[in-house]
Parts: structure tokens; C-alpha cells; sequence
């Protein structure tokens, strides 16, 4: 029972908030809050359930014979659910202060609990469609979310990007449910790989984890699908936080370690799996240091993050995979969060070319962000050290030296990007009253600048940050968050009562393979220790070079020509992402527009229509011929009917001719 | 006796909402209201209410009055009453008691058509529903959408009555709804020609491309109350002629044009979708999208798969459902701003939180969310499709449904979100009466969405009547079809 | 003494013959109608033969009929004719062609 609840109550606060939010006014927060936080606690009670051998499960509706569809818990999903509501909550919670005088105040909590709802249903579901159903559900939250300022059109119209591109996922995951039950006929999952083996070939196989994949691709930002996770951005920070840590982006990580039985069984689908993987992560670590807006630099991050899990457990790592979820969901939310106080204490500007030097007048968001930066690069005792790590030698390990060495080369560009952001953003001097055209910004309504929020006028209630809410409430779950960013990579090694985390999931997944290489008996080449040296190697290389562009006194004092050499002088591929939005715009959406325009206004009423329309016009010919007939003249009648009579008369006369009486 | 009150009880109501004095229409609302509320209590009370029968002719071939609940137009009776009593509720303006008064005739007419055991009843009612649809329509300042609707229509129904002679006239009665073993009667020469008929008035009907091109027409130029309950019920009633009919009677003839139906529904879908995604018109974007949606029943129609057929019963439902909503909301934007151009519209929500409220559930559930009916019925649809071998098609589905969620949130986007438009006219949320006709039709779908097994358990019995004589369908076919009937 | 058959029907044929070209060949619409009094009875002779040929009364009752008929024909056409005589002193039917289409 207590499951249900889990579940159910983010979406009686989604309701309750929705339904009576103008009522509820700034208790709309707390109680948002509150819901979630009681899920957490649920969760944590149902611990000894979930970790049982076949965790907890529970059923709820039943379509037809066969589709039977029910909760479980086991110990993948208590790890999500912990996090969704854990961090979750966290989220919630700051966003009481962030989100403070807002006029949607409740509106914004009931899309948060709804988002927290669809996550769990996500994971929650024992059955590949009630997964479907949180996929598409969590599709639609973030829709919600990111349009949420929806009187701006940037914000809409990245709100529907991003759930166009969510859908295409969700029918390539319709896709592979129709393979599963065709082919085995049951949606659940035990059920499913139980049969797995028999009833579907290597091809099938393949084609279904395909079809899952590219529903993970468009979830989680994996390459070629990414391009709505940047325009997500436009929703409020706590959103990008519960969109990028909690809940949303790591569900594709989450989807594959569910079908681990499948993924192991298919070499092909962890062959794509783990390239996507890796080429996202380098890719997405590329365009992060091409940013200037601290949100997008933190959204290619997030990306560039979840290409080391998708490739994690592409290569067959699923546990380190998922332990790179873990820590990423706290670094990751310490990092939005941190970003967020910024952003809000300068009442919405997000380009970090007009800030600097702010480490002085805000150390606590400075060491908020520096915590964050130290864990996403992976120093030595992080939490982000032991799980990159754990990814990284897994390829290796599996027999990918390709894949390990992308992801060592992105550890250091990691680095690069995210020492850049701390060194622009905290040192040197404030830049915010420098006129932006010197520092190489053309457009500041385009490039997610104040500007834009001041212009707008017609909501200057939403944007000013005028009565401020207690900092408490923004800097209390940030300072909470970070004691799991720096220690919760201890989990490798268990404390307490919590066991180690290979031995957590161990007999969960689906042994790693390792090559047979009969020609280097000993494979790995190197060792684990060996590895981490060589990632620190290029994590320091990568510091190094940030330092000497952003951080070293020289570099700071002419900030800002170098700033606007830098601006002007970025490769355009760069500074438009590789123009995969140019061409989805040229190949796609315009001749759809087009195509569809054709059929309406020329299709339509010129060719069918008109078709339609030569069928009474033939009819009027006919009438003509047919009115030359009538002359009018009697005699004329008369003549053409004695000419029928001698017509018919002569027929019968020669037809019976030779009949008998 | 329930069956009969269902049919002749609304015709004659209607009738007689014309002694109330124009000026007074709000009483010809509320009453119209009532009697669609009285109906849908009437058929959810009595399930399993006795059929009503009555001898009318015995030459050429045996006809008579039989009317009675089937497994699928249960259902649908069940919806048109909704959709009905949303409708009415939801009038306004000079003409509104006319108005109320012809819905109620159209809802009698058109459980005529559903409730209707015979054919050539069937057939009767058919043309019968055309009447109050074109009534309304002669009355709104684009004549010329009247005369279109009535043409089409008419030729499908000369088409029907000739496939239902030729039916009696062949098996000798035509009291055959719910009695598949006529279909033996039915030698292969007369069986295409009776199937061409029947098959040409349905597609005209649903409609399918390229018999569609009436319905955008219709659909702008009617009033929003009328089109809710025109484009939920009665495009359903070539589908469920399909389902009823021609699939138990005429199975080896729907199994020989099943790549036409195939392909008609895929264009159908395709074509529908991409219009759709083009249009500025609020409610031909509903329209386009209904030829896109009604193209995948198709489909399942013609798949000869059982799952797909319940996927289908599921899917008509739910599609009667939204698409009544939808028409309702976007008919009280109209009202409230007098245009229907999305592009001169922008940023209702702000101040109409209730109005955008209603819209998006209404655009979610046809785009397909997950957890709303659309997606019951799709995935239903589609997996059957699927499983009957048919891959091309449902990948070509799922192409639609992406384009789905495109054009519902276009629509929806841009007359809700974005900035305000300054100059239009009235700003005033939904009433209390424009949420009660929308209500119901939101708790369908949102209940059919989440189990839509209650549904799907009763129309187990439909397809199962409706699919054994559909022989030799599939190319790879799956167990769960019988192979029956060689005659 | 009986006449055969044949001949009465020869006759029968003569008489539509002349019947035929009096209504094709002559304008005057009081000629026209005459002719078709002859068809009339042409036919009237050759149903009254066979009917006496076969033993079959219905020849008999078919005569009556045609009677009958030509009788209210009559009377109508009449009536017509003196109606448009009236308005158009005319003596010519191809001047009467208002129905041309």
C-alpha cells in the first residue's frame, strides 16, 4: 500500500495545486514540498522490501489478457525513486525562494509535483507500457515546465521542440512494444525477459533495443536527438535542475539498465549504445566550451554527462553507469542550484560575459559552484571521481579502447569548460555595467541577457526580485547538497550498514562480459589505478589551459578584450551546435509546412474538388446533347416514335424468326 | 421499450422544442440538455435492455422495425448522448433554440442508425441524420457547405440503399445485424458489388481520403455545439458500418480490398496529419486531424487483427470524446473572439487559465498522450496492426502521431501561449455552463485512458463477431484469427 | 362464311400505315388527329381479330379501353386545339414549338 502512496502523492499535489492554487497562494511551496518529502520517507521505509530478492510489486489496472500493468520496486527503481524524490524534494524546496512572488507560484509547484509524478510512474512500472506512459507523461511535464513563462515565445516554442523531439522517442519505444508483443506476447518485464531467449532472434533483438534506444536518445539528449535539451533552458533554473538531476534526462540511462538482459543479449545494440554514447559525450563537452549563457554551458554538460552513462551501461558497466546517475544527480543539482542564486541575485542575467568577480560578493554560491565543478571534473575523493572513473575503465575493461579513450580525452575537456565558467563567472572583476556591445554581444534580447526581462513588460511582477524571500530557503538545500556532491562517491567503497556498491546490484544485472582476446592474455592492458592516473593526467591538462585563458592574473585584467576577441572570433559550427538545428529546420519541419500547405490550398479544391466537380459538369454536356432532341415539333416526335416501333417491331421479328411456336 | 424511447423519444422532443418561443431559448437548451442527460441515464442504466422488434415487410424480402443494443453501438450511443447534452448545453445566439431543436432530432436519428438491427432501417436512418445537419447548415451565411455535405452524403446513401436491396434482395432479409450467418448466402459475384456499396457510403461517411474534402467545409461552417456532436458521433457511423457490416457479412470480399483500405488509410493519415500541421483555420486543423485520426481506424478495421479491432472500438470512442471537447473549446474561442485564425490569436491563457485548461487536455488526449484515451486506443490499434504483419503501415502511424503532438500543440500554443494579442474583443473565462459541457466528455477520457478495460472487455464479444468471417487476412496470420467460412 | 384472319390484319396494317403518314406528313392539327383516330382503330381491328382468332377476350376489353381512350383524347386534343387556335389563328403545327428544349 504504502507503494501506492509513493506514488501517488506528487500527483494529488499536481492536482490539488493545480486545481486550487489561487486559494493555496504561497502555501502552494511548502505543501508542494511537503508531498514530496513524504515520498521520500515512504520510499525509505519500503527499503528492506525493495532490496528482497524480487523487490516489491504491486498491480493496479488490467487492459486485456496480457496487459496487466503494476508498480514494482526493486533495487534499480529505489535508486531512482530515492533520488527522484530525494533531490526532488531538494529542488522543491529552493524553489520556494526562487520562485518567490511569482504570479504562478502554485502553478509552478503542481507542474514540479507532476513532474515528480511521471518519473515515478516511469520507473515505478513493472511493464514496458506503463513505462511508455511516464515516458510520455515526463514528456509532457517538461513541456509544461520549460513553457512555463509562456507568454514569451522563445519559451514556447522550446517547450514544443522539446516535446516533438520526446515524442519521436516515445514511438520508437511504441515501436518495441509492438516487437515484445508480437513476438512474446506479455508487457511486464519479468516476464518478458524470461522469454526473451527463445522467442526473439538476434535481429529482433537488435531492432528492439533500437527502437528503445532511440526513445532514450530523444529523452536524454543523446546525439542526434539533442537539440531541444539547450532551448530547454528557458523554463526557470530549479526546473533545468529537476529536469537534468532528478528526474527527465536520466531516464534513457535508467531504460537501458531495465533492459539489461536485452542490451547483453544484442553485441550490436551495445556496440551503438556505447559509440552514441561516447560521441554525445564528447560532442555536448565540444559545445560547452562554445557557450556563453551559464545555463546552456551547464545544459551541454548535462549532456556531455549522460553520454558517459548511456555509454556506461552501452559497454555492458551497468552498475557504474548507474552509480555515474547517483553522483551526477547531486553534482549536477548543486550545480543549477548554484547558478540559480546567481542568476536570480542578478535579477535573471544568465550570460556569464556580464558577470565576474562574483566570488566576493557571493561566496556561498561560489562554493556551491566550486563544489559542483570539483565533482562534474572528477578530482580525487569527489563523487564524480570514483563513478567517471568506474565508466570509463568499464569500457576499457569490455573491450572498448576506443570508447575509453573518448572518454578520458572528455574528461579533460570537462574540466576545460567548467574551470572556464567558475573563472568567468567568480574572478576578476563585475562586468555586469560594461555595455555589452564591447563585449562582443550583438544581440543581448538573443543571448539570454536581462535585457530580455526588462523589455518585456507585461509581467514585471514575475521577473523583479523585489521582495526577496528568507535566503534560507535558497541556500539551505544547496548547502545540503553539498555533502552527498563530495561524499557520496564513498558509496564504492560502503559505510555503515550500506554495502558496496557493486555488491548492491550484484546478481541484478546481467554479468559484464569481457572480451576473449586470445592474443593479450591480459586484458585490461592496464590496471583501474593506472587508469585513474591517466584521467587525473588530462583533467589537470584541462584546468591548466583554463587557467591560463580565464583565471591567471593577465588573463583577468583585460578580461574583457579577450572576452570579446573570443566571442567574435568563435567557428560558427561551434557557436550554432554543429547546425543540427539549421538542417532539422531545412530537411523537416519546413517541407512538412510546406507539403502540408500544398494539401490544403491546392490539393484540396484544386484537384479533388475539381475532380468531384466534372462529374455534374459531364452531366451538363449530356444535357445538352440530349437537348437537341427536343426540336419542339410534333411531327418530329411522332416520326422519331414511329421510328421506334419499326425499330422494335423489326428486333422481335428477326430475333424470333426461327423460334417454333 | 428502452431501445425504442431512444430513437423516436429525442425526434419528437425536438419536434415540439419548436412551440417554445424563440425568444426563450434558453428553456429549449436546458431542456435539450435534460433529455440528453435523460438518455444517457436511460442506456447506462439498462445495459441489457430488450431489442424492439416489429414486422414491416415480407416482400421483396423480409424487413423489420428491429432495434436493439450491439456490443460496439452500446457505446456509442453511450458517447453521442454526451456529446449530445454538451452540445446543446454549449449553444448560444439568435438561432440557438432552432439549433437545440435539431440536435435533439439528429441524436434520435443517429441512434436510429446505431440502434438499428435491420439494414434497411439502418439505411433509413442513414439519410435521416443528414437532415438537421443540413437544416443548420443552410442557415449559415456559406450556403454552398450545405449543398456539399448534402451531396456526398446523398450519394453515399444511394450507394447504401442499393448494397442493402441488393443484400435483401440476395439473402432474402435484411433483419441481419447481430446474424452473421447470412454471409453464407452471399455468392462472390453479388458479395464485391454489395461490398463496393456498402464500402463507398462508409468511406464517404468516416471520411477517408479522397472522399474527405466535404468535411472541412462542413466542419467550419457549422456551429461549434453542432460539429462537437457531427464529428464525434457521426463520422463514426461509416466505421461502425464496417465494423457491423461488412466486416461479419462480407469478410472475403474486405479481405480482397484490404491493400486499397490500406492505402487509402495511410494517406488518410499522412495527409490529414501534414494538412493539419498547415492550417490557420482553428477548426479545420480538427478537421484535418480527424481525417488523420479516422485513416488508423481504418487500418485496424482492415488488419483482420482482434486486438487491433478492440484497439479500434477504444479508439472511435475516445476520438468521439476529444474531438467533441475539442470543437466545444475552440468553439467558445470563436465566440469569445470572433475568428478562427490561429494566427491572429495568441496568449488567451493568461487570462483564461480555464479555457487553456481545457483545450490542452482536449489536444493532449488526440495527439495521444500516454494515460489519456487516445493512447489506449492507438497502442491498442497499432500493436494489433503490428502483430498482423503489417509493419509498413504502423511505422507509417507512428510517423502521424509525431506529427500529431506538432500540430495539437501549434494549435494549442498558438492561441494560448505567447504574448497577448491587444485588440480582441472579450475577455472572459469559461462559464459554468461551457465547463459543464465540456466536463463529461474530459472524465471519458481520462477514464478511458487510464483502463480502458471495461470497454475493451465487452467489445472482446464484438470482435469476435465481427472478425471469424473475415477470412485469409493477413499475410503472416496470427493465431488469434480463426480461418472460417468458405461458403 | 368467314373471312380469314390475315386479311383483317392486312387491313389493320393499311389503315396505320395511312394513320402514320397522315400524322407525320400533314400540318393541319384537325388532319393530325383524324390519322390518329385511324391508328386507333387500326389497332382496335387487329386486337378484335385476334381476339376472335384465339377465343381471348382480353382482346375484346383492350378494344373497349382503346375506345375510351381515344374518346378523352379527343376531347382534350380538341379542346387544345381550339384553345391555340383561339390565341393564334394559326393552321400550322411546326409553328407550335414552345416545348423545344
Amino acid at each position: 500500500m504504502l507503494l501506492y502512496l509513493v506514488w501517488l502523492l506528487p500527483l494529488v499535489g499536481a492536482i490539488v495545486l493545480w486545481a486550487f492554487g489561487p486559494q493555496l497562494k504561497s502555501w502552494a511551496g511548502p505543501i508542494g514540498s511537503a508531498l514530496v518529502a513524504t515520498s521520500f520517507a515512504a520510499t525509505l521505509f519500503l527499503w528492506s522490501d525493495a532490496t528482497a530478492p524480487h523487490g516489491l510489486h504491486v498491480p493496479l489496472v488490467s487492459w486485456l489478457a496480457g496487459w496487466d500493468f503494476g508498480l514494482q520496486l526493486d533495487r534499480l527503481s529505489l535508486v531512482w525513486t530515492l533520488i527522484i524524490t530525494g533531490v526532488g524534494f531538494l529542488i522543491h524546496f529552493y524553489s520556494i525562494g526562487y520562485m518567490d512572488g511569482d504570479r504562478a507560484f502554485a502553478r509552478f509547484f503542481a507542474y514540479m509535483n507532476f513532474f515528480v509524478f511521471a518519473m515515478l510512474t516511469l520507473v515505478l512500472s513493472d511493464n514496458v507500457v506503463g513505462l511508455l506512459v511516464g515516458w510520455g507523461l515526463v514528456g509532457l511535464a517538461s513541456y509544461f515546465l520549460i513553457g512555463f513563462w509562456f507568454y514569451k515565445p522563445t519559451a514556447v516554442s522550446a517547450a514544443r521542440k522539446a516535446f516533438v523531439m520526446n515524442v519521436v522517442g516515445d514511438v520508437a519505444i511504441m515501436f518495441s512494444i509492438f516487437l515484445i508483443v508480437s513476438k512474446i506476447g506479455v508487457t511486464r518485464y519479468d516476464l518478458v525477459f524470461a522469454q526473451l531467449p527463445g522467442a526473439v532472434t538476434s535481429h529482433e533483438m537488435f531492432l528492439i533495443a533500437l527502437g528503445l534506444f532511440i526513445g532514450c536518445a530523444a529523452k536524454s539528449a543523446q546525439v542526434p536527438l539533442h537539440t531541444w535539451l539547450p532551448d530547454a533552458m528557458e523554463g526557470p533554473t530549479p526546473v533545468s535542475a529537476l529536469i537534468h538531476a532528478a528526474t527527465m534526462v536520466t531516464a534513457g540511462v535508467y531504460l537501458i539498465a531495465r533492459f539489461a538482459p536485452m542490451w547483453s543479449a544484442s553485441p550490436d545494440a551495445q556496440e551503438l549504445t556505447g559509440v552514441i554514447g561516447a560521441l554525445t559525450a564528447i560532442s555536448g563537452a565540444i559545445l560547452g566550451c562554445a557557450q556563453w549563457d551559464i545555463k546552456r554551458i551547464l545544459a551541454y554538460s548535462t549532456m556531455s554527462q549522460i553520454g558517459y552513462m548511456i555509454m556506461g551501461v552501452g559497454v555492458g558497466a551497468y552498475d557504474a553507469g548507474v552509480f555515474h546517475f547517483l553522483t551526477h544527480a547531486f553534482f549536477k543539482a548543486q550545480l543549477f542550484l548554484g547558478a540559480g542564486i546567481v542568476i536570480h541575485a542578478l535579477a535573471n542575467e544568465q550570460d556569464v560575459r556580464r558577470m565576474g568577480g562574483l566570488r566576493k560578493t557571493m561566496p556561498f554560491a561560489f562554493i556551491a559552484m566550486f563544489t559542483g565543478v570539483l565533482a562534474i571534473c572528477g578530482v580525487p575523493g569527489s563523487s564524480g571521481f570514483f563513478s567517471k572513473d568506474a565508466v570509463v575503465y568499464g569500457a576499457l575493461e569490455t573491450g572498448h579502447p576506443w570508447l575509453y579513450a573518448i572518454g578520458v580525452v572528455t574528461a579533460g575537456i570537462t574540466a576545460y569548460y567548467m574551470f572556464r565558467l567558475l573563472f568567468v563567472t567568480f574572478f576578476g572583476t563585475y562586468r555586469g555595467a560594461v555595455d555589452p556591445s564591447d563585449l562582443g554581444i550583438r544581440h543581448p534580447e538573443l543571448a539570454g541577457t536581462a535585457a530580455l526581462a526588462s523589455s518585456s513588460g507585461h509581467h514585471p511582477e514575475e521577473e523583479e526580485p523585489h521582495h526577496h524571500a528568507p535566503a534560507w530557503l535558497m541556500s539551505g538545500p544547496v548547502a545540503l547538497l553539498i555533502l552527498p556532491t563530495i561524499f557520496i562517491g564513498f558509496l564504492n567503497f560502503g559505510f555503515g550498514g550500506i554495502p558496496r556498491w557493486t555488491q548492491f546490484f550484484a546478481g541484478f544485472f546481467p554479468p559484464t562480459k569481457f572480451p576473449e582476446n586470445p592474443v593479450t592474455a591480459t586484458w585490461p592492458p592496464i590496471t583501474d589505478g593506472l587508469s585513474t592516473a591517466i584521467v587525473f593526467v588530462v583533467v589537470v591538462i584541462g584546468f591548466a589551459v583554463a587557467y591560463l585563458r580565464y583565471g591567471a592574473p593577465a588573463a583577468l585584467r583585460d578580461a574583457i578584450t579577450r572576452l570579446r576577441t573570443e566571442t567574435v572570433r568563435m567557428p560558427g559550427v561551434l557557436a550554432n551546435a554543429y547546425y543540427f538545428d539549421a538542417a532539422y529546420e531545412a530537411l523537416l519541419v519546413r517541407p512538412a509546412y510546406a507539403l502540408g500547405r500544398w494539401f490544403y490550398r491546392v490539393v484540396d479544391p484544386h484537384v479533388i474538388d475539381a475532380g468531384v466537380r466534372e462529374v455534374p459538369i459531364s452531366a451538363q454536356w449530356l444535357g445538352h446533347l440530349f437537348r437537341s432532341f427536343q426540336t419542339g415539333l410534333v411531327r418530329a416526335y411522332a416520326l422519331t416514335i414511329a421510328i421506334g416501333v419499326v425499330c422494335f417491331v423489326a428486333y422481335y421479328a428477326f430475333a424470333f424468326a426461327g423460334v417454333p411456336r | 421499450m428502452t431501445v425504442i424511447a431512444l430513437v423516436l423519444g429525442p425526434i419528437l422532443i425536438g419536434f415540439a422544442l419548436y412551440a417554445v418561443p424563440r425568444e426563450r431559448a434558453s428553456l429549449a437548451r436546458i431542456v435539450a440538455a435534460a433529455v440528453a442527460a435523460l438518455t444517457f441515464g436511460l442506456v447506462a442504466a439498462d445495459p441489457h435492455a430488450a431489442d424492439f422488434s416489429r414486422h414491416w415487410l415480407s416482400r421483396p424480402f423480409e424487413a423489420s422495425f428491429h432495434f436493439g443494443f450491439g456490443p460496439i453501438s452500446y457505446w456509442i450511443v453511450l458517447l453521442l448522448s454526451l456529446a449530445t447534452f454538451g452540445g446543446t448545453l454549449a449553444l448560444k445566439g439568435p438561432r440557438a433554440r432552432n439549433v437545440a431543436a435539431q440536435l435533439l432530432i439528429l441524436q434520435g436519428a443517429m441512434n436510429g442508425v446505431f440502434l438499428a438491427k435491420d439494414l434497411l432501417l439502418f439505411a433509413l436512418f442513414w439519410d435521416l441524420m443528414l437532415i438537421p445537419v443540413f437544416l443548420v447548415l443552410i442557415e449559415t451565411p456559406h450556403a454552398r457547405a450545405a449543398w456539399k455535405y448534402l451531396i456526398y452524403n446523398l450519394c453515399g446513401g444511394l450507394a447504401l440503399l442499393l448494397a442493402t436491396a441488393a443484400f435483401g434482395a440476395v439473402t432474402g432479409s435484411t433483419d441481419a445485424i447481430g446474424r452473421p450467418d447470412l454471409h453464407l448466402m452471399i455468392g462472390e459475384v453479388w458479395g464485391l458489388w454489395i461490398f463496393a456499396g456498402f464500402a463507398f457510403a462508409f468511406l464517404v461517411k468516416t471520411p477517408v481520403f479522397p472522399f474527405h474534402t466535404w468535411m472541412p467545409e462542413t466542419y467550419t461552417e457549422l456551429p461549434s455545439p453542432v460539429v462537437a456532436v457531427v464529428s464525434s458521433v457521426q463520422s463514426k457511423a461509416g466505421l461502425y458500418g464496417f465494423l457491423a457490416i461488412v466486416l461479419p457479412f462480407l469478410g472475403p470480399e474486405a479481405a480482397r480490398a484490404q491493400t486499397l483500405m490500406f492505402v487509402l488509410g495511410m494517406i488518410a493519415l499522412v495527409y490529414g496529419a501534414l494538412a493539419a500541421l498547415a492550417e490557420r483555420d482553428s477548426k479545420r486543423v480538427v478537421a484535418y486531424s480527424s481525417l488523420s485520426h479516422l485513416g488508423l481506424i481504418l487500418l485496424a478495421v482492415f488488419s483482420g487483427s482482434v486486438l487491433a479491432i478492440q484497439g479500434a472500438v477504444v479508439y472511435m470512442i475516445a476520438h468521439g470524446l476529444f474531438s467533441a471537447a475539442l470543437f466545444l473549446v475552440l468553439g467558445a474561442v470563436e465566440q469569445r473572439e470572433e475568428t478562427r485564425d490561429i494566427a491572429r490569436l495568441g496568449g488567451l491563457g493568461a487570462r483564461n487559465p480555464k479555457l487553456a485548461g481545457a483545450l490542452m487536455l482536449a489536444a493532449l488526449a488526440a495527439l495521444g498522450l500516454p494515460g489519456l484515451a487516445g493512447f489506449s486506443g492507438e497502442i491498442l490499434i497499432l500493436t494489433g496492426v503490428f502483430k498482423a504483419g503489417f509493419v509498413w503501415p504502423a511505422i507509417v502511424a507512428l510517423i502521424a502521431i509525431v506529427l500529431a503532438s506538432a500540430y495539437m500543440l501549434r494549435l494549442f500554443q498558438t492561441i494560448m501561449n505567447g504574448p497577448e494579442v491587444p485588440d480582441l474583443p472579450e475577455r472572459r473565462d469559461m462559464t459554468w455552463t461551457e465547463a459543464l459541457a465540456v466536463a463529461p466528455l474530459v472524465a471519458g477520457f481520462v477514464l478511458l485512458g487510464v483502463s480502458p478495460g471495461r470497454i475493451v472487455d465487452v467489445t472482446a464479444a464484438a470482435a469476435h463477431i465481427a472478425v471469424p468471417n473475415a477470412v485469409t487476412f493477413s499475410p503472416a496470420v496470427p493465431e488469434d484469427l480463426r480461418v472460417v467460412g468458405s461458403r | 362464311m368467314s373471312v380469314a384472319p390475315e386479311n383483317y390484319v392486312a387491313l389493320s396494317a393499311v389503315l396505320f400505315f395511312i394513320g402514320v403518314v397522315g400524322v407525320i406528313a400533314r400540318r393541319n392539327p384537325l388532319i393530325m388527329l383524324m390519322s390518329i383516330e385511324l391508328l386507333f382503330n387500326a389497332s382496335n381491328l387487329a386486337l378484335v381479330t385476334y381476339a376472335r382468332a384465339w377465343v381471348d377476350n382480353v382482346g375484346h376489353i383492350f378494344a373497349f379501353l382503346v375506345i375510351t381512350v381515344a374518346a378523352a383524347e379527343a376531347a382534350i386534343a380538341l379542346a387544345i386545339v381550339v384553345v391555340t387556335f383561339r390565341s393564334r389563328q394559326f393552321v400550322d403545327v411546326d409553328e407550335v414549338s414552345a416545348l423545344k428544349g
